[in-house]
C-alpha cells in the first residue's frame, strides 16, 4: 500500500484517508443491521455456538470420542456423563461434541464446494447461451433423482469415507446453486452497466467475475447457507443408513444409526444427537434468512 | 363549521386549507407538506407543477386518503370537498367518496390496471348499480364507456387484457373506468408522461374534453409545463412540500413571481425562435426531505438569494390579481 | 467541410421470430435501412417515437448488437465484420451514453473505479495515470474529487448521469451515443445536463449521436436531425432547414403534438391512431397508416429518401 501512495496524484492523496473512512463506516452499518435484525443475529449465536463445540471439543472432553468404559453401557445421563453413554461405554456428550466437528467440517466443506463450483457452472451458463442448454440439462439430470437416492447410490460407487461424503453431497447440491447464480445473473446480465462495460471493450471473464459476480453474491451466498444445513441433514441420513461417516468415527448421524435400537433402553442415544441436528439446521437456516433480508439490494439506503 | 366553508355555487369544490403531512419512517419523522392550501372550481382544469419529490402527488393522494393512515402518516389541516372535511370521514363513507365523486388517474396505467382480468371485468366493477341490473345493461353501460374515451370496437376491446393494449389505449381505459361513476373531481397524476408526443396530445385532449363537457373539476399533477400551458387555467407550482406560486397559467408563464418558476419556465428548451448559447439552468440538485434548511426553501439553489433568504422563510404572499408568490423578492428581477 | 467520424449505409436489424420448432415463422423489423453520416464535432439528433427502432440503431452502430444487414464506418474503417477482439481499438473511441442514469452504473463500484477501469479496460496501463485522469474528467463533468470513493447510490439522477458523462468521455472518444440522456432527469436537472454535453463537445470535440423522442430537446442540441419511424428514417435535415420547413407529414405531426409554453390552447391537432407494431409493419410507407394524405400508391410501395433542397430530404411521395 505504502508504495501505491507514493504513486497517487495530490489530490487523491487528501481523499485516500476518506476511502478508509468510509469503508470502515460502511463496515459498521453492516455489522449493525445484522445484529439488529433479530432473525439473523440468533441464527448467528446458534452458528456460533456449534462452531465453538466444534474447536472446543478436545478441550472440554480431553479423554477424546473413543474411549470405552464396559461398566457404564447405556448409563444415563448423570453428572459424570452428562448426556448419557452409548452401548459401548463411550460418553454421549464427547461424541456429540466430535459429532459436531463432522457436521459443520462435512457442511462448511460441502457449501463452499457447491458454492465454487455453481458460481462457474452459474455464470458461464448466464453469460454464454450456448453453453447454457449443456449446462443446465447435466444439472436438471443431477436433479431429477432424489438427493438421497443419489446420495447413497455414489457412496456406494465411492466407498464410505467422510471426504467421499463430502464430494457427492457437492454434487448433489451444485445445480441448487448453480441454478440460483444463473437466474440472478441472466437479470444482471440485461442490465445497462453490464451492457457498458461492453461497449468499453471489455472481455467476458472481466464483465462475469468483476462486475455480474459482486451483484449476484447476496443470494448466492444465502443459497450456499442453506446448503450448509441440508448437507449436515443429509449427512446424518447417510450416516443412519450406514453409508455416511464410517464407525467408530462418531457423527450425528451415525449416532443416531446406533440409538435407533436401544430407542426404549436408552432414548438419550437418540434425544441429543437429534436436538443437535435440529439446532445447527435452525440455526443455519435463521442465519441464512437473516442475510437475505441484509443482501437484498432493495433493502439497501 | 360545514356550512361556511361554502359548497354552494360559485363556490370551490375542493378547498384544501393548511395541509401538512408527516411520514413517519424508520429514519425518523419526514416533512412532507408544509402549509399547502389550494382550491379547485367546479369545470376548471388546475395544475399543480414540480419535480420529483415535491409532494405534488402526495397533495392529491390525501385528499383521496390513500396513505396508510395506521402506521405512516400524520395529517394537519382541513381538506374540504363539497362543504365536508375529508380528513373527518369515516372509512365507509371515505370509500364512497373514492371512485364515485373523486375519480384518479395514474402515471403508470399498466400497474393500475389488473393484468390477469379482461377489460370488461375490471370495467364492469365500476358500473353504477342501476346499470348493472341485467347483464347486458351493464355491458352496454361498459361499452359506451370506452366509446366515449374514443376507444374503437369497444365490444371488441373489452374482451382484450391489458397487456393486448398499446400504453396509450390502457390510459384511455383507466380514464374510462375513473369517469364510470360520473365523478365531479378527476386527479390526474402525470397522466401522460409515460406516453409519446403524439399520444400525450389525444389522451390530453380528451381529458380537457371531459372537463368542458361534463364541467369535471381536473386536479393535472405533472412536471412539464408546456402541456399545462395548453390546457389548465390555474396552476400551482410545489418545490419540497410548500406552495411557491399560484397564479393563472397566463401570468405564471408570461411574467413568473417565484425565481424557481421563473427557472423552470426558461429552462425549457424552445421549438422556435432562435435558440440560446445555452439553457437557462436551475443550479444545484432537490435536496431531500431530511436536508431542509432554515430560511426560503429554494435559497440555496436561487440565483437571487439573499442572506435575509436563508435566514427568515417567506409566506405565500400576493403580486398582482390573484398571482401569489413564496419570496422576499418579489418584483425585483 | 469537417472530417467525417460515422457513416452507416443501409443498416438492418431484423430480431427473428421462431415457431415452437425453431423455424423462422415472421421477423420484427427494428431498423429497415438507416442511413446517416456524423462530422467531428457535430451532433446528429435521431427523434422518434417509442418503438421506432432509434436505439436499436444506435446499438448497432457501437456494434453492441450484429447488424443485419448494411455497413458501418468509423472513422473511414469498415467495422461491420469485425469480431469482439478486433473491436477493441475501435471501443474506446465510440462510447454510450444511457438513458437511465439508476440502472447504469454498477452499484457494487466506487465512481473512482468505474472511471478507472474504463481507462484500464482502454489500456492506460500506469495506475497513477489512470487516477489523475479520472479525477480530472470527474471535475470537468463538475462533480469534486471528494466524491470519488462513493458508490453510485449516494447520488442524485443528474450527478449520476454526470458520472455516465465522465465515464463515456474519460477515453477521448470521437463518438458518443447519447441515448435519451436527459429523459429520465426532472426538468431544472435537464437542462443542466443538457448545457454540460455541450461544454464537454466543446471540449473534446467529440461527435454526438444524440437519440431522444423530445422534439424541443433534439431542436436544441443538434445541427443535424432525422426523423425515424418504425425503423425507417423518414426525413433528414440540418436543424434549421428541419424545423423551419418540416416536410414529411409525420414530422409536421410529430411537431404539433409537442405542447409549447407558448400557446395556451390545444388546438385540436392531434394526428389520430396508434404506432403500429414493428411486426406487421405496412409494405408501402410505414406511415401511411395514420397519414392525412394517404393514397392508394402510399400503400403499395415504400418511398425512397428524396433530396427537397440541400441537405434536407424526406421519404414520402408529396415531397421532392
Amino acid at each position: 500500500m505504502s508504495d501505491a501512495m507514493k504513486e497517487i496524484s495530490p489530490v487523491l492523496r487528501d481523499i485516500e484517508s476518506l476511502k478508509g473512512e468510509l469503508k470502515r463506516e460502511q463496515r459498521k452499518i453492516v455489522i449493525r443491521r445484522f445484529l439488529r435484525n433479530r432473525t439473523s443475529a440468533a441464527g448467528a449465536l446458534i452458528l456460533l455456538f456449534m462452531l465453538l463445540c466444534a474447536a472446543l471439543a478436545p478441550a472440554v472432553c480431553p479423554e477424546g470420542p473413543y474411549a470405552m468404559v464396559m461398566s457404564e453401557r447405556l448409563a444415563a445421563p448423570s453428572a459424570k456423563h452428562l448426556f448419557g453413554a452409548d452401548a459401548f461405554g463411550r460418553d454421549l456428550f464427547a461424541r456429540i461434541m466430535f459429532g459436531a466437528r463432522i457436521s459443520m467440517l462435512i457442511g462448511g466443506a460441502v457449501s463452499l464446494a457447491s458454492l465454487a463450483s455453481g458460481l462457474v457452472i452459474g455464470l458461464y451458463a448466464a453469460y454464454f447461451r450456448r453453453l447454457d442448454n449443456v449446462l443446465m440439462r447435466i444439472c436438471d439430470s443431477v436433479n431429477a433423482i432424489p438427493a438421497a437416492l443419489l446420495a447413497i447410490a455414489l457412496m456406494a460407487v465411492l466407498g464410505a469415507s467422510t471426504a467421499n461424503v463430502v464430494i457427492s453431497l457437492s454434487i448433489i447440491y451444485t445445480p441448487a446453486l448453480a441454478r440460483v447464480a444463473r437466474s440472478s445473473a441472466l437479470s444482471v446480465k440485461e442490465s445497462t452497466y453490464v451492457e457498458s462495460m461492453r461497449a468499453l471493450g471489455a472481455g467476458p471473464g472481466r464483465i462475469i467475475w468483476r462486475h455480474i459476480l459482486p451483484n449476484i453474491i447476496g443470494p448466492v451466498i444465502v443459497q450456499a447457507s442453506f446448503i450448509f444445513a441440508n448437507a449436515i441433514i443429509t449427512e446424518a441420513a447417510l450416516s443412519f443408513l450406514g453409508v455416511g461417516v464410517p464407525i467408530p468415527q462418531p457423527s450425528w448421524g451415525n449416532i443416531l444409526y446406533e440409538g435407533k435400537s436401544v430407542i426404549y433402553k436408552a432414548s438419550w442415544m437418540v434425544v441429543y444427537p437429534g436436538a443437535f441436528t435440529v439446532l445447527a439446521v435452525l440455526g443455519l437456516n435463521l442465519f441464512g434468512d437473516g442475510l437475505r433480508d441484509i443482501l437484498n439490494p432493495k433493502s439497501r439506503v | 363549521m360545514t356550512a361556511e366553508n361554502s359548497a354552494g355555487p360559485g363556490g370551490p369544490m375542493l378547498d384544501i386549507r393548511g395541509l401538512s403531512i408527516r411520514f413517519k419512517t424508520d429514519y425518523g419523522v419526514l416533512d412532507v407538506l408544509d402549509g399547502v392550501s389550494m382550491r379547485v372550481f367546479p369545470g376548471e382544469m388546475t395544475a399543480l407543477v414540480g419535480e420529483s419529490g415535491c409532494g405534488k402527488s402526495v397533495t392529491i393522494q390525501s385528499v383521496m386518503r390513500l396513505h396508510d393512515e395506521k402506521r405512516q402518516v400524520v395529517y394537519d389541516g382541513e381538506i374540504f370537498f363539497k362543504g365536508r372535511d375529508v380528513l373527518k370521514l369515516t372509512r365507509s363513507e371515505m370509500r364512497a367518496i373514492r371512485g364515485g365523486e373523486i375519480a384518479m388517474i395514474f402515471q403508470d396505467s399498466f400497474s393500475s390496471l389488473d393484468p390477469i382480468f379482461r377489460i370488461e371485468d375490471q370495467l364492469l366493477e365500476c358500473v353504477p348499480e342501476d346499470a348493472k341490473r341485467t347483464q347486458s345493461g351493464a355491458r352496454d353501460y361498459a361499452a359506451s364507456m370506452l366509446e366515449r374515451v374514443g376507444i374503437n370496437e369497444p365490444y371488441l376491446r373489452l374482451r382484450q387484457y391489458p397487456f393486448e393494449m398499446s400504453g396509450g389505449m390502457r390510459q384511455r381505459v383507466a380514464i374510462a373506468m375513473a369517469l364510470s361513476r360520473g365523478p365531479s373531481l378527476l386527479l390526474a397524476d402525470e397522466p401522460t408522461t409515460a406516453l409519446d408526443v403524439t399520444i400525450q396530445a389525444q389522451v390530453m385532449e380528451l381529458i380537457r374534453e371531459l372537463n368542458r363537457d361534463l364541467g369535471m373539476g381536473v386536479i393535472l399533477v405533472t412536471h412539464d409545463l408546456a402541456v399545462v400551458s395548453e390546457t389548465c387555467e390555474r396552476a400551482l407550482v410545489m418545490y419540497l412540500g410548500q406552495i411557491v406560486e399560484e397564479a393563472s397559467v397566463g401570468d405564471m408563464l408570461d411574467r413568473p413571481a417565484h425565481p424557481y418558476t421563473l427557472g423552470l419556465v426558461r429552462s425549457i428548451p424552445q421549438l422556435e425562435g432562435p435558440k440560446p448559447e445555452r439553457l437557462y439552468a436551475i443550479e444545484g440538485m432537490v435536496p431531500l426531505p431530511g436536508q431542509i434548511t432554515r430560511g426560503c426553501r429554494f435559497a440555496p439553489r436561487c440565483r437571487y438569494a439573499l442572506p435575509r433568504c436563508c435566514e427568515e422563510t417567506p409566506e405565500l404572499r400576493p403580486v398582482q390579481g390573484s398571482q401569489s408568490a413564496r419570496c422576499w423578492r418579489i418584483g425585483e428581477f | 467541410m469537417p472530417e467525417t467520424i460515422l457513416t452507416v449505409t443501409q443498416l438492418k436489424k431484423y430480431f427473428p421470430i421462431k415457431s415452437f420448432f425453431g423455424r423462422v415463422k415472421n421477423s420484427i423489423k427494428a431498423v429497415d435501412g438507416v442511413s446517416l453520416s456524423i462530422e467531428r464535432g457535430r451532433t446528429y439528433g435521431l427523434v422518434g417515437e417509442t418503438g421506432c427502432g432509434k436505439s436499436t440503431a444506435g446499438r448497432l452502430i457501437l456494434k453492441l448488437l450484429p447488424a443485419t444487414g448494411g455497413r458501418i464506418f468509423f472513422e473511414g474503417n469498415d467495422i461491420t465484420d469485425l469480431s469482439e477482439a478486433e473491436m477493441r481499438p475501435y471501443r474506446r473511441k465510440m462510447q454510450i451514453v444511457f438513458q437511465d442514469p439508476y440502472t447504469s452504473l454498477n452499484p457494487c463500484k466506487r465512481i473512482g473505479s468505474i472511471l478507472q477501469e474504463a481507462l484500464e479496460i482502454g489500456g492506460v496501463e500506469n495506475r497513477a495515470e489512470r487516477e489523475e485522469r479520472a479525477v480530472d474528467i470527474l471535475n470537468k463533468v463538475g462533480l469534486p474529487p471528494q466524491h470519488f470513493y462513493r458508490f453510485p447510490h449516494e447520488f442524485s439522477g443528474g450527478q449520476r448521469q454526470r458520472i455516465g458523462l465522465a465515464r463515456a468521455l474519460v477515453q477521448n472518444p470521437s463518438l458518443v451515443v447519447c441515448d435519451e440522456p436527459v429523459s429520465a432527469l426532472d426538468v431544472s436537472i435537464q437542462s443542466q445536463i443538457l448545457n454540460l454535453l455541450m461544454d464537454m463537445q466543446r471540449e473534446f470535440d467529440a461527435a454526438y449521436l444524440f437519440i431522444a423522442h423530445d422534439m424541443s430537446v433534439i431542436r436544441h442540441i443538434s445541427s443535424r436531425v432525422g426523423v425515424m419511424y418504425l425503423g425507417v428514417l423518414l426525413e433528414e435535415g440540418d436543424t434549421d432547414e428541419l424545423f423551419g420547413n418540416p416536410a414529411h407529414p409525420y414530422t409536421k405531426a410529430l411537431l404539433s403534438a409537442v405542447p409549447s409554453v407558448k400557446r395556451r390552447e390545444m388546438a385540436g391537432r392531434a394526428i389520430s391512431g396508434e404506432i403500429p407494431s414493428p411486426m406487421n409493419a405496412p409494405a408501402g410507407c410505414v406511415f401511411c397508416g395514420r397519414c392525412p394524405h394517404r393514397s392508394e400508391k402510399c400503400e403499395k410501395t415504400r418511398p425512397r429518401m428524396r433530396k427537397i433542397s440541400p441537405g434536407h430530404s424526406a421519404a414520402c411521395v408529396l415531397c421532392g
